[in-house]
């Protein structure tokens, strides 16, 4: 076993005591303001985020194998007539493998960042419906790659926070025999997000040991808090993360959300905690660079595969087929703040190509920034090692 | 009695959910040649979490009502409808503005209507809807609009929004057309991303913002809203040191108003244009 396969078992003790060192430590963290203004100036709400710089990292850690290292595969007919090309798709991704590991073979490429016998767990992003999700083409071509690499299908894991918008946006246990689907919010057949008891599906898939807590809070009526599963100043973690999967492939989309990114980060941090409706507005790129730093997180994701075959440049997260584009295009790496960093520079060019806007602004890459602080990878863009590879 | 209360309460919080009214409009299946609706779902304050996550955060910020989205199938095509009701005519045609981008596509109907291959979107009275396309290629084109058309005649009448710094004014019916109006910084991300800098911060009630021309260079003019007059003199002197040289006019309206000018002009040309703005 190679050594990025070493783990870590964090105890709840471990974690409660670093969490009440943080807090206390947050309560007490001195207030940052958004901009120059003498006056009227809002405050941001502390967050027990500087809390997962104090578990020891593991080799797994992020930014995983290859810090700072993006493979970019380009190819104009992967997508042709609103049909994915399903082999161009698997010359990509076969490439990009190769690229980023320099492993002689592809199976040997997967098996230097995933174990057979590990529960891997693809985080997919299916919230913007069938126009703007991750492409089902695209995971499929990533679990045959995993089965030749050895994983067999019953040891992968399709997931996200919405079990009912996987469904829509295709991610079925039809389409995907044999292999499990999994979401932590979730409806029974009769569209009920309450059992008989009255208790939320949800709690039962969240694991109260790992939370992010923020100063912030937000009451939610009775048809919204399924959908956040909890109120209050803590978002728990999904238990697909903290026990459910060894390892993480992350595979999220190339979208804008106004002048910054949703993409690897934002996947990984809205997507595996409760109670998200809170942090949006005031710390949204606190969230997506201090989430992932935890080790549920931090630990798991082995690889990021960004599907930008289809994307958009404006209008995002949500879909507006008007700025939506094929950008034909894969990126991966194990650092995600480096593929991050890749990814908004070419949002940001069609933004500036299409006159969305004329230049760029300062709180574009602010998340990303922080995530570097949180060391969970390259943000400078001349320390990323970027190759690009041309197919046709 | 206590596990009693809990089954109690957790089948009223279910009764709830499950017996919410819909009194927006929806269409039926059969209400156009062909049409199947295949999903209908409504969500009310901040449900719309529920459906956009985050992307809620815009619709919120221009008081949201509610939305009820459907699924339909016409011709073996995939239409979605999203038919946003907001808290009044202003906020509908504030998200329709954020939300067409370039207005190419733009339709100088009575109706704010928006169309490009695949979408349409519209403002009228206080409801904001966009209708996409969800499968086929151009054959396939005229569909999202003539659902929306069905959509459309399913609304209210009701008059075109008028935006108060506009009316009135030189161009005011041009400008109506091009103008965005902002009430928070979400909007101005979506709407017009190029003074979410300069504007980081600020605290204002609302901002209209025409990109315009005067001698055939860009002209952006911003009538910027705050709630107070402390409040916007603190805004003003945050522009006028923050901004890039462009900003090169700056001037109160009222009390708790002023207008902002981005453009390369000469600052005699600049004065005049402003002072035929100021007029109205």
């Amino acid at each position: 076993m190679s050594r990025f396969f070493e783990t870590r078992d964090i105890t709840r003790r471990d974690f409660v005591k670093v969490a009440a060192l943080g807090g206390v430590a947050a309560a007490f963290a001195p207030l940052t303001t958004q901009s120059g203004m003498a006056q009227d100036i809002p405050v941001k709400p502390g967050t027990n985020g500087k809390d997962a710089l104090r578990f020891p990292r593991t080799s797994r850690s992020l930014p995983g194998a290859y810090p700072g290292r993006v493979v970019q595969l380009l190819n104009d007919n992967a997508i042709v007539n609103d049909t994915f090309d399903v082999m161009a798709l698997h010359v990509m991704l076969a490439k990009g493998m190769l690229a980023l590991t320099g492993a002689p073979g592809v199976p040997e490429a997967w098996r230097m960042l995933v174990a057979p016998n590990e529960i891997v767990g693809i985080k997919v992003n299916p919230i913007a419906g069938k126009l703007l999700s991750t492409s089902p083409e695209l995971v499929h071509v990533i679990i045959r790659q995993l089965e030749a690499a050895g994983i067999p299908k019953k040891n992968i894991v399709l997931w996200d926070r919405r079990a009912f918008e996987m469904t829509e946006a295709g991610f079925t246990a039809e389409a995907f025999p044999g292999i499990k689907c999994a979401g932590t919010e979730v409806k029974d057949e009769k569209g009920s997000f309450y059992d008989a008891e009255g208790r939320q599906y949800g709690e039962k898939m969240i694991d109260k040991d790992w939370y992010y807590w923020a100063d912030v809070e937000d009451k939610y009526d009775a048809e919204t808090l399924p959908y956040m599963i909890n109120e209050g100043k803590f978002s728990y973690f999904s238990r697909i993360c903290t026990k459910d999967v060894d390892c993480i492939i992350n595979v999220p989309i190339l979208k804008n959300a106004g002048p910054t990114v949703t993409i690897c980060l934002k996947n990984l941090a809205y997507g595996a905690i409760t109670n998200t409706g809170r942090l949006h507005k005031q710390l949204w790129a606190e969230t997506c660079a201090e989430v992932p730093a935890f080790p549920p997180l931090r630990d798991k994701v082995v690889l990021n595969i960004v599907d930008g075959i289809r994307g958009c440049y404006q209008g995002g997260p949500a879909a507006d087929q008007k700025y939506i584009c094929n950008f034909n295009t894969l990126l991966v790496g194990t650092d995600p703040v480096a593929v991050d960093r890749v990814g908004y520079d070419i949002i940001l060019k069609k933004r500036l190509e299409e006159k969305i806007q004329k230049e760029e602004s300062a709180k574009g890459r602010r998340f990303i920034d922080l995530a570097e602080d949180m060391k969970l990878g390259v943000g400078d863009l001349s320390k990323i090692a970027l190759e690009r590879i041309l197919l046709t | 009695m206590k596990t009693f209360l809990a089954l109690l309460s957790g089948c009223l919080i279910v009764a709830i959910a499950r017996t919410q009214v819909i009194d927006t409009p929806y269409l039926n299946s059969g209400d156009m040649p062909g049409l199947v609706v295949t999903r209908t779902g409504h969500f009310d304050g901040k449900a719309l979490f529920g459906y956009m996550d985050g992307g809620a955060e815009l619709y919120r910020e221009y008081g949201f009502v509610d939305l009820t989205v459907q699924e339909m199938r016409i011709e073996d095509h995939q239409i979605l409808v999203e038919l946003f009701r907001m808290q009044d005519a202003l906020a509908a045609f504030g998200v329709f503005s954020v939300s067409r981008g370039d207005r190419q596509g733009d339709d100088s109907t009575a109706r704010y209507w928006n169309q490009t291959p695949g979408q349409v979107l519209c403002a009228t009275g206080r409801y904001f809807f966009r209708v996409q396309r969800l499968t086929g290629g151009s054959d396939a084109s005229g569909l999202a609009r003539a659902v929306a058309i069905r959509v459309l005649h399913l609304l209210p009448d009701s008059d075109v929004v008028v935006l108060p710094w506009i009316a009135g004014g030189p161009n005011a019916q041009a400008w109506q057309r091009t103008a965005i109006l902002v009430f928070g910084p979400l909007g101005l991300q979506n709407g017009f991303p190029d003074w979410v800098d300069p504007l980081e911060g600020g605290d204002y009630r609302s901002i209209t913002i025409v990109p315009w021309s005067v001698d055939g260079k860009p002209a952006t003019i911003g009538w910027i809203h705050c709630a107070s007059a402390q409040m916007a003199s603190v805004l003003e002197r945050h522009i006028a040191t923050n901004t890039r040289p462009a900003w090169q006019y700056i001037r109160r309206c009222e009390g708790n108003s002023f207008l902002v000018i981005e453009a390369d002009l000469p600052a005699e040309r600049l004065a005049q244009f402003a002072r035929i703005l100021l007029i109205h």
